[in-house]
């Protein structure tokens, strides 16, 4: 994989209570995914590398060459899909991507030929005709994410949570040598060729970690709340292996575990042997304030390694 | 390959829109024939020739009818989300949303004028050239007092579109006819047809063309801002 830098920050400041400046690379193929909610930096965060706002302070510098975001060079370079795109009334999807490829600098006589082949990647064919406010959700966002590929961009900007179809072609973006960064709300929208996740917290980017990290951070974090039919005794319950930070909830129980295989493994012969059944099981993935406690309690003083530092060979 | 933006194709598209969104709405023909009619039911119009008065209502009512409501509309967002930050920049999307207003006032105008004056006579030069100012600053003005006074604003161009048809003795000093452009039009033609205006068809012509520029100048700067960090 080419490892080149497209896109990189220079002493950014979001917002202006940020207590640290975000020195952030994005390399060429990578999905990066900033992880917040609307209550913390992050939707900030993608509008800011999207240049659809300004920063607080500092600099966003595309390319090796150090294009400045907002200059005219680099306008087509970073595209950008809002949460809730909008579209102008009545206009069907095609005209819509018509206007688009025409915005893209596509020639009129190749347009219809890219068109179909854009549809038919993202799957809209059988909606080219429909007005496009009138779509469900799903296909709208899929729509302006159709739209913001047309001018072939280096860096895609996605606010999401987006529709599940879209991750392949995430990967097909990525594979081509764009960078991907994605703005999601929680774990659950995660995708899975994410490479790197910010997580965000009120007012910055707290902690940058690989996909591996988090996914191990996720299963010591997992939270799993059972519940027995007839009750079972806390001591029993207590007794489970690998469990911890058991407490009580209304008909059950709620314990952290490392592993959930185990944990269910070792549900099933509790209940087993203590002839009892498992009436409910439910698994609960951390919060975004848990991973971020998690990441920071564990970090050393001294600055945080947002650049991944090995990743550019540095 | 890819080449320069299809200026064509997005002009076309960008009028499309916002005549569409123009004619569905209540208050286009509010704006396009109510406003001209209440002005004309003003005590004594009925007195006077009705054509300069249409001319100059169709100059300036059917600009701020395609304008009124349009920058800060959804169809108008969705328009600039996608055209701002493409290769084809900002004005192709602002060149067309200020010609369509200023064509559909200029153009049943000028062939109005034309009609008007079959009879024989030549149309002096003032008057083509007011017509086609007058409807710029027209789609300016109402997009700036929106812009910046909001309702109020509304009534400000709704009020000096109603001054121009009054006939009350104050409205033919030269400073009234001067502060209100909507009637550049409706007094170029009076003087045209010797009808004793105020002032020469120079003067109007020339604060026509001078409100028009610099109008449409600040007009261009409020719309090259518009999408900026709105989402």
């Amino acid at each position: 994989m080419d490892s080149s830098v497209l896109l990189s920050t220079d002493e950014l400041r979001v917002r202006t209570g940020s207590r640290e400046p975000l020195d952030l690379a994005v390399l060429s193929g990578s999905l990066l995914v900033i992880l917040g909610d609307d209550t913390t930096v992050a939707p900030d965060l993608a509008r800011v590398l999207a240049g659809k706002i300004p920063p607080a302070s500092g600099r966003i510098l595309l390319e090796d060459v150090g294009i400045e975001l907002g200059s005219s060079e680099a306008r087509g370079i970073v595209e950008y899909v809002p949460g809730n795109p909008s579209f102008p009334s009545g206009i069907t999807l095609r005209d819509h991507l018509t206007m688009a490829a025409a915005a893209a600098g596509h020639r009129r006589k190749r347009t219809g030929e890219i068109l179909a082949q854009l549809m038919s990647w993202c799957s809209l064919e059988e909606y080219a005709g429909s007005k496009v406010m009138e779509l469900p959700e799903e296909t709208r966002y899929m729509a302006a994410f159709a739209a913001a590929c047309l001018p072939v961009p280096g860096i895609l900007v996605l606010q999401g949570p987006f529709p599940g179809e879209l991750n392949p072609l995430l990967e097909d973006l990525c594979q081509g040598g764009a960078s991907v960064i994605a703005c999601l709300p929680g774990l659950e929208h995660m995708p899975q060729s994410a490479d790197r996740i910010a997580l965000c917290d009120a007012r910055d980017v707290r902690r940058i970690v690989r996909f591996g990290e988090l996914s191990e951070a996720c299963s010591s974090l997992m939270r799993l709340r059972v519940k027995f039919f007839p009750a079972l005794p806390r001591a029993v319950m207590e007794s489970l292996p690998g469990a911890r930070h058991v407490v009580a909830v209304p008909g059950g129980y709620e314990f952290l575990h490392r592993g959930l295989s185990a944990a269910v493994t070792n549900l099933v012969n509790l209940a087993r042997a203590n002839s009892r059944q498992i009436a409910g099981l439910e698994v609960r993935s951390p919060s975004i304030s848990e991973l971020v406690e998690h990441f920071t309690a564990e970090e050393e003083t001294g600055e945080a390694d947002l650049f991944c530092g090995e990743d550019l060979d540095i | 390959m890819r080449g320069r933006p299809g200026y064509l194709r997005i002009w076309f598209s960008v009028v499309r829109c916002m005549a569409r969104r123009a004619v569905r709405r209540e208050v286009f023909p509010w704006i396009a024939l109510g406003a001209p009619l209440a002005a004309w039911l003003l005590p004594g119009q009925a007195t006077i020739p009705i054509m300069p008065f249409a001319i100059s209502a169709v100059t300036w009512c059917l600009p701020a009818a395609f304008m009124a409501g349009w920058p800060g509309s959804a169809d108008r967002n969705a328009l600039a989300g996608l055209l701002h930050g493409s290769r084809a920049g900002r004005y192709s999307l602002i060149i067309p949303e200020m010609t369509l207003p200023i064509m559909a006032g200029s153009l049943p105008a000028l062939l109005m004028i034309r009609a008007l004056h079959t009879g024989g006579g030549g149309i002096p030069w003032q008057v083509w050239t007011v017509i086609p100012f007058a409807s710029l600053t027209a789609a300016s003005a109402t997009l700036l007092l929106q812009t910046y006074f909001g309702t109020t604003g509304n009534l400000i161009n709704l009020t000096g579109f109603m001054a121009q048809a009054s006939l009350a003795s104050w409205s033919g000093s030269g400073i009234f006819q001067l502060l209100v452009p909507h009637g550049y039009t409706l007094w170029t033609i009076r003087w045209a047809e010797g009808s004793g205006t105020a002032l020469h068809g120079d003067i109007y012509a020339f604060f026509a063309v001078l409100e028009g520029i610099g109008l449409a100048i600040l007009s261009f700067r409020v719309l090259s801002q518009g999408n900026r960090g709105r989402r």
